[in-house]
This record gives structure tokens, C-alpha cells and sequence, in this order.
């Protein structure tokens, strides 16, 4: 148990003492008079706290820029790491290209957004291949400019150069996640390198709380002020970041990001995939994962509806041994589930074997980065037009995820037809309660369980 | 483009300094955080601030009894109070403490216990009109004979709108960072939109004269209307902040503090009535709004 770390930050060694850890990588970059990460809302929803961290590579042993939020990081996250900040961006001999062309197109009007589009283009600029400039944008909001200029200059930005040192860097390996015993403040961090040692440690401190990507446990931090006597971070374990195919299914390990997911299994199971373009932000899903989205356990989490019509069992992990639990039977209560005090999520198993046809849908006010009022994964197989097999999974009518069981068993052995439509609807309507909340009526919530099959037959039906 | 905007350069680089960037580094500058009402409508009985001064960091907790000028500010009318003894939104500040850091300032903040009369509380337009609770006496704009043209018309339509409100939702939340000039009066940084007012307003709460009153605004994260007149207020607690500790004072909103303390565009009630004729001209409109 120590008191102190050090990371790299800007290209030079920084060593932090003593600090509350849960200070943010934010708060401290700003007190320490790199002010230029702001904060604009302190839940990940705006980028303008946007960081730049090193990471792995996909399918190379070289590293890429990944543009995080700052907001959301506990500094002792950042223990080993090599991050970046917009003050150093410009070179000795000027403005980077992504500043440059910000500043040619006339991207800014008040100014308080910009360091954070430059960190998130700094990210884009150097990766291969990149996005559409406004799949990679999608992060950072901004108040005054109406964003076509700073679209204007994200696809106006050439190729890196040779020479480039950014370039360079990229190279190499990223650096090692290191593991971390903190100490300070009155309060705790610490950061095992094996699942071993982190079942260990659960099991001497079953209080503690267990940490992934912390996109949304530090929202509730900088919200509400909550503090933690002792986080046990699980996001160097390299076990649990795994992504394999074995006996018939995709074992994700519970500390995969969505990033990783979409880049190394998306395109092997669609219904992930049209999950995936609606989860959040880019720099949320640098960071969040699939188990910690399962184990925050929300009713309107994103990944257990979909989940659930992929028939996906869950892994937990406890001194013991392994133990396996299908998702339908995981959730038992609202944010509750069936981990037991000294079990930790160690990976998720989807089975390789698609459905026919599957879709995702997500109702919401905004129609990116938004939380679902409703949302509804549906699946069927089809054999010659009839369906042997369907999954109805909702989020946002019940008090947790769930599947309508009666509906489901009503369409086996039948085609999709406006007869079973209609069967399908008036068991899903009677399958759940949804309550009215601030983000959608119980009346439109109930209204869109019926619109939202007949959508999925309209596009399915052969 | 051959004209860019002045800042830009700053913009991209991360220099342009914004209110809270410049209180940051003065390691001698004190933070404010809100004690907030939890109600609509109620009397101010009693604030015990006891247990927040004994609380690490914590320099001054501030009520009424800090002002020695003006109770009431607002550009017009002079009605809002920095510290209500009767609170009359839910999410008001009564108080506010100051401390080393924002983290204890919040904490000490969590520990003052504030006793409320709750009142009855009129929460939409409608109860308001119900209840004949009106701020001002109507305006009216009249021109011709409405209800005459109405009754002869031969179509006639009326209806009901409701416009919600809107925050402005600039992407820089209020901020105002206070220190002492060298010559004894007050230098404030305000982002605001109206740098004048924010002086004459320190002035008045401070109950010092305007010309020792200086009012720096350099830029703004975004203001959109929000900060016309609500910067006053929190470059006023700032002020005090300062006044009360003898230090440098920052006082800076976090998204849902902002959310909750400022003004919106308010929401609006439509009641009209509209007459036309065959041809689809309209001949006559009577409207009455609310806000």
C-alpha cells in the first residue's frame, strides 16, 4: 500500500502523492494549470473534457490515440498510462494540421468546446482507417457554431506525415496497465494485475466497490458527490479482456470495452453491432464495458435486451471456481442480480450460432447518447417462413431487463403474418407494467412495445 | 477564409483562459458551493451552520448577515435576494460556504442543516391564472376591435399553445472569481454578458462605491441570454466570498447546480382566438399569454 504513482503526461514523468483518489484526471489536470480540458457537464455526455490516452492497437503490436473523457477518470486510472493533453498538441514549430484546419475553417465562435474537438480529431487524425468524420465527432457537443464547420475542418485534415512524432509513437506497444495499491485521503484503490488476486482482495473487503471502465459510477461520483472507502479497479486484468471463440460461442470477457467489441466481434453478430452505433459516444465507448453495463444491471441498460435475445450466459468468477447463469435468470430485482458477494463478473458467453433475423431498437429523445425511454432487441429463426425460435427482450418497461416469454412461445411453428403480429402484441402488452418517468409516459412506453414489433415484422417478414 | 476569428489560435491551443482556468491558478483563492432549498415555496427559519465551519477547509459560510449593501439584486424590479428568508423555487441558494477547495466546500455544504416553513407553492401556469397570482399587471398591445372583428367573422378558431421552457445550456456554466486590488476595491472576473451591471451590482451588495468596483470579462464560454443578468449574482457571492475571507474567491456552478439555480427562457401559455374569412385572411386575433 503506497501513497503515490506515476504516469506520463505530455511525454515527461509525473508523479502523484497523496491525492483523494477520487479526485478526477480532470480536476487535477485543471488545478495543476492545464485548464485546457473543461467541464461542461461532468457525465461524459459533452467531450469538452476530452484527454488523449495511448492504447492497444488492434490486430498489431503497435499502439493508437484514444480520446477519453477526463471527467470520468479516477486519477490512479491513469497509473502507468501515457496521456495526452491539448496544451501539447502544437509542435515548436507551430500548430498541429487538426488545429490548423479548425483555425482555417472557422470552427470555433466562443471557444469553450474546441480543446476538446482538438483531442478527439488529434485521435482521428492518427487513426487507420478512419471513421466518418461525424461518427467520430459524435462526442463533443458544441453550443455556438452549429458544427459544420468543425465537421468542415475534420474532413478537410490530411494524412500524418512521415517524421510526424506522434506518428512514431505509435509504433510501439502501449504502455503496460500497471497494478496499483493507493492509499489516500481515507480511501482506497486498488488495481489488481490478475483475477486471482482481485477475488482475493473481494473476498477480504466484501464492501468494496468494483470498478470497469467507471462511466457510470463516476457520474455518480461528480453528480451526487458519493465516495467510495475503497474502489477495487478491475481493468488491468488482462484475463478479463479477452474476446475468444470456444465450443460454439464468443466468450467476451466482462472488462472488454464497447470499443474492442465493435472492432473484434461486431461483425460476427449483427444485433451487437446495431447496439454498438447507438451506445453512447466514441469516448464513452473507449472506456465502458460490457460487464460493467450488466453488473450497473439498469432497467434501461442497452445490453441486456440484446443480450437476452442472443439466449447469453454469464461467467462469474469466485475463489471456488467458475459458475455459469443465463442472463434470463441473472436479474432478480431492480439493479440487483444474482453475483454473489464474492463473485466477480469474468466474461460473457453469446453463442456463435446467429438468429435468422434480429434487430435493436432504441426509442429516445435524443437519437445518439441518450438513455432508452424504450428499447427492444428481437430475434427470430426462421425455417422455410416460419419462425421455430423467437426472443422478445425489452429494456424500460420493468423494473429490469426482460423477455416476454407468453409472446415468444405464441409465434413458434407460425409464419410472420398481421395474424401473429397482432397475438405478439397483445401478449407483450400484457407481459409488462411500465411506469411513467421523466423520460417517457407509461401510455407511450406501453404504445411503443406494439409499434415496435410491428416494425420488426414489417422489416423482417420475408 | 482569409479572416479568422482573433482567439482562434488561443482556442485550439488551450490558452484562451475562461473564468474558473484563471481562478485555478491563484493557490491562495477560496471555492463557493450552494447550500440549495429543498422547497418551492417556504420561509427561512433557521440556518445552523455549525458543524460546516468546524468541517476541514472551510473559511466562511455566508448568510444575509455578510451583506453590509444591497439585499436585492435584478436588473429592474430589484426582487431576487442573494439569501431569501423566503425561498421561492425549489433549488434556491440560502447560503454559501467557502473553503480551501471545491471538494470541501461541497462537503461542509452537505452539513448545513436549514429549518423550513414550507408554504403553499404555485407550480404551473395554470394554477398561477387560477389563482390569480401574477408578478406584474398585464401588458396590452391593442390595435383595432378585436372582439368586434371576431364576432363577425365568419370562421373562428381558438385553441391553447404551451411552449416549454428552454435552458440556455451554455457549454461554460456560470463563473465569477473575485480578488483584491492593490488599492483596496474589488477586481472581478465575470463571465458575463453584461460587465457593467455585474459591477454596479458588486457595488451595490458590497455597499461600496462603483469606482472601486472593477469588472474584467475577457470572454464567455457561451451565454446565449443566460447571462444578461444571472452572472450578477454569482460575481455578488464571489464578491462576498472575498470581502468575508480576505482572499481570493471563486464562485463556479457545475452543470446541475447551474441547471437548477438559474433562469430559463421561461415557459409560455397561449390562449388565443383567431377569425377569418372565406378567402383564409385572417381578420382578427386575440391572444393572451403567460409566462
Amino acid at each position: 500500500m503506497n501513497d503515490s504513482f506515476r504516469f506520463v503526461l505530455n511525454g515527461a514523468a509525473v508523479q502523484v502523492d497523496g491525492l483523494d483518489p477520487h479526485t478526477t484526471l480532470l480536476g487535477w489536470l485543471r488545478a495543476r494549470g492545464l485548464s485546457g480540458a473543461k467541464e461542461s457537464c461532468a457525465e461524459g455526455e459533452c467531450g469538452a473534457c476530452a484527454v488523449v490516452v495511448v492504447a492497444a492497437a488492434n490486430g498489431t503490436d503497435g499502439s493508437r490515440y484514444q480520446t477519453q473523457n477526463a471527467c470520468l477518470i479516477l486519477l490512479p486510472e491513469v497509473a502507468g498510462a501515457e496521456v495526452w493533453t491539448v496544451e501539447a498538441v502544437a509542435g515548436r514549430d507551430g500548430l498541429h494540421p487538426v488545429q490548423q484546419a479548425l483555425v482555417q475553417h472557422g470552427s470555433s465562435q466562443c471557444g469553450y468546446c474546441t480543446p476538446g474537438f482538438v483531442m478527439t480529431m488529434f485521435a482521428h487524425y492518427y487513426s487507420a482507417p478512419r471513421r466518418r468524420a461525424a461518427e467520430a465527432l459524435a462526442g463533443n457537443l458544441c453550443r455556438c457554431t452549429g458544427y459544420r464547420p468543425i465537421r468542415d475542418a475534420a474532413e478537410a485534415l490530411p494524412l500524418p506525415v512521415y517524421g510526424d512524432p506522434f506518428l512514431a509513437r505509435l509504433q510501439q506497444a502501449p504502455p503496460a496497465a500497471a497494478a496499483v495499491a493507493y492509499e489516500a485521503c481515507g480511501a482506497r484503490f486498488d488495481r489488481p494485475a490478475s483475477l486471482d488476486e482481485a477475488l482475493a482482495l473481494r473476498r477480504a473487503h466484501p464492501a468494496a466497490t468494483l470498478l470497469q471502465g467507471g462511466t457510470d459510477l463516476v457520474v455518480d461520483s461528480n453528480l451526487r458527490g458519493t465516495r467510495h472507502a475503497h474502489v477495487i479497479s478491475l481493468s488491468a486484468i488482462e484475463s478479463l479482456r479477452r474476446c475468444e471463440e470456444r465450443d460454439g460461442a464468443f466468450v467476451i470477457g466482462a472488462g472488454v470495452t464497447w470499443h474492442e467489441l465493435e472492432e473484434r466481434l461486431a461483425p460476427r453478430v449483427p444485433l451487437l453491432q446495431q447496439l454498438i452505433s447507438l451506445f453512447a459516444s466514441p469516448l464513452i465507448r473507449a472506456r465502458a464495458t460490457l460487464g460493467g453495463n450488466l453488473m450497473t444491471a439498469s432497467p434501461v441498460g442497452d445490453a441486456a435486451p440484446v443480450l437476452l435475445a442472443l439466449d447469453a450466459t454469464v461467467e462469474c468468477a469466485a475463489p471456488g471456481g467458475l459458475r455459469r447463469i443465463a442472463l434470463h435468470d441473472f436479474f432478480v430485482g431492480y439493479r440487483q442480480t444474482l453475483l454473489g458477494d464474492d463473485e466477480i463478473l469474468a466474461a460473457v458467453h453469446v453463442p456463435v450460432d446467429q438468429p435468422t433475423a434480429a434487430r435493436f431498437y432504441k426509442v429516445s429523445k435524443r437519437e445518439l447518447d441518450d438513455i432508452s425511454s424504450v428499447a427492444a432487441a428481437l430475434a427470430v429463426r426462421l425455417d422455410d417462413g416460419v419462425v421455430t425460435r423467437a426472443r422478445f427482450a425489452f429494456g424500460g418497461v420493468a423494473a429490469t431487463p426482460m423477455r416476454a416469454l407468453a409472446a415468444e412461445d405464441a409465434l413458434v411453428g407460425r409464419p410472420l403474418d398481421a395474424t401473429s403480429l397482432a397475438d405478439c402484441q397483445r401478449l407483450v402488452l400484457a407481459a409488462f407494467t411500465p411506469i411513467s418517468d421523466v423520460r417517457a409516459s407509461e401510455a407511450y412506453r406501453s404504445a411503443m412495445l406494439g409499434s415496435l414489433l410491428a416494425k420488426f415484422w414489417h422489416e423482417v417478414a420475408p | 477564409m482569409t479572416q479568422h476569428h482573433e482567439s482562434a489560435g488561443q482556442h485550439v491551443t488551450g490558452e484562451a483562459l475562461y473564468v474558473h482556468d484563471r481562478a485555478l491558478r491563484v493557490p491562495t483563492a477560496v471555492h463557493g458551493w450552494p447550500v440549495q432549498s429543498a422547497h418551492a415555496h417556504a420561509r427561512v427559519l433557521r440556518i445552523d451552520a455549525r458543524r460546516a465551519r468546524a468541517m476541514p477547509g472551510v473559511r466562511a459560510v455566508l448568510t444575509g448577515e455578510d451583506v453590509r449593501g444591497a439585499h436585492r439584486i435584478g436588473p429592474v424590479r430589484h426582487d431576487e435576494p442573494l439569501f431569501p428568508d423566503e425561498v421561492e423555487y425549489h433549488g434556491q441558494p440560502v447560503c454559501w460556504v467557502f473553503a480551501d477547495s471545491e471538494a470541501e466546500a461541497r462537503a461542509a455544504a452537505a452539513a448545513v442543516t436549514v429549518d423550513y416553513e414550507p408554504l403553499p407553492a404555485v407550480l404551473t401556469i395554470g394554477q398561477a391564472i387560477e389563482a390569480g397570482s401574477f408578478l406584474t399587471d398585464p401588458q396590452t398591445i391593442a390595435t383595432g376591435d378585436a372582439d368586434g372583428a371576431l364576432a363577425a367573422c365568419e370562421y373562428t378558431f381558438a385553441g391553447e399553445l404551451h411552449i416549454g421552457g428552454q435552458e440556455h445550456f451554455y457549454l461554460e456554466m456560470q463563473a465569477a472569481f473575485v480578488h483584491r486590488d492593490p488599492s483596496g476595491g474589488c477586481h472581478v472576473h465575470a463571465s458575463t454578458q453584461h460587465p457593467t451591471e455585474t459591477q454596479q451590482t458588486v457595488a451595490h451588495v458590497l455597499g461600496i462605491g462603483a469606482n472601486q468596483v472593477v469588472c474584467e470579462c475577457l470572454r464567455m464560454g457561451g451565454a446565449f441570454g443566460g447571462k444578461e443578468s444571472q452572472a450578477n449574482g454569482i460575481a455578488a457571492i464571489a464578491a462576498l466570498g472575498c470581502a468575508a475571507t480576505g482572499r481570493p474567491a471563486s464562485v463556479r456552478l457545475d452543470r446541475p447546480r447551474d441547471m437548477s439555480i438559474t433562469g430559463k427562457r421561461h415557459t409560455f401559455l397561449a390562449r388565443y382566438a383567431a377569425g377569418f374569412g372565406r378567402d383564409g385572411r385572417l381578420r382578427a386575433l386575440r391572444v393572451q399569454l403567460f409566462s
